[in-house]
């Protein structure tokens, strides 16, 4: 990074170099290729329909609800396995309080998109991803959990 | 500690039914606050005459536990001076277990040491939603330095 470094003053290196501080990620860099190595022998084809098989689920049950919003296309070909959702009387805040005591994670808040979510006229989304490891049992008890919002904030 | 008890009668009632909404015509005192992780929101607003409370408006958007924590606060502190105010927010931050301090509800009393805020004492066991119930008191505590 550095040419010369004084009390008061430094110099730096030319680019790239200038922005490359102190010892290299070598750890992350380590994790990075057991992480590509795991997803390769999972194979990314296997690894897209997975997500797809289970997006396609979730969107289904989803829609089925009426006080539930799903943000985003419903087109499986133009969207990933994340899913941004509402329901009505429950802040999405408490629908992750009360959907964590079922033991189902999902984020809840803006997800640093805040231009996004003023665009779309809402103050916070809950948000429900999978990965390859999930299975359709999860986006199951994330159905069932719901139940338990809507038990609780019924009016 | 249940579901329950944390979203008590209480709460959904002042989520549902805020109180001191209304803005104010002239306040003294104004302050906006913000959870940025989550997107809560909060605006006080007081009128202060010879250093007590005498009208306070709440106003934002968010999660059950703010908006029910900011409703209370309103109707808890209206009426009382800026000293009794700071003896407040340290009794419900010792509540919540985020200031040292001993608080000694009364099971057999709901309501007799800190009134309807004490409905909020389950929140100190889920540490996550502690910021929203005391956003409100340091927007609060903005306003009133």
């Amino acid at each position: 990074m550095i040419a010369d470094v004084g009390l008061h003053e430094s110099t730096w290196a030319p680019i790239p170099a200038r922005f490359e501080a102190g010892t290299p990620a070598i750890i992350e860099s380590a994790g990075l290729v057991a992480a590509i190595e795991y997803l390769e022998a999972v194979g990314m084809q296997a690894v897209m329909s997975h997500d797809r098989a289970l997006t396609e689920y979730a969107l289904g049950q989803l829609s089925e609800m009426d006080d539930v919003t799903v943000f985003g296309p419903k087109d499986l070909a133009t969207r990933g396995g994340v899913i941004s959702f509402a329901i009505r009387d429950a802040h999405p805040h408490d629908v992750a309080t009360i959907l964590d005591e079922q033991g189902v994670a999902i984020r809840a808040g803006h997800h640093c998109a805040k231009p996004l979510l003023r665009g779309l006229g809402v103050p916070a989304t809950a948000r429900a991803s999978f990965y390859v490891y999930n299975t359709r049992d999860d986006v199951d008890a994330l159905l069932t959990g719901l139940q338990r919002v809507r038990q609780l904030f019924a009016r | 500690m249940s579901l329950e008890e944390l979203y008590r009668e209480v709460i959904l009632d002042h989520y549902r039914n805020p109180r001191n909404r209304a803005a104010l015509a002239s306040p003294m005192a104004t302050a906006e606050g913000v959870n940025p992780l989550c997107g809560d929101e909060v605006t006080v607003e007081v009128e202060l005459t010879d250093g007590v409370v005498t009208d306070i408006s709440v106003r934002g958007q968010g999660c059950s536990i703010s908006q029910s924590s900011a409703s209370m606060m309103s109707e808890a502190i209206k009426g009382k001076s800026i000293e009794q105010i700071a003896e407040l927010e340290h009794q419900f931050k010792a509540m919540l277990s985020t200031e040292d301090g001993q608080i000694e509800l009364d099971p057999e009393q709901p309501g007799s040491v800190l009134g309807e805020l004490e409905a909020l004492q389950g929140v100190k066991n889920y540490p996550v939603r502690i910021k929203c119930a005391s956003l409100p008191w340091a927007t609060l505590h903005d306003a009133l330095s």
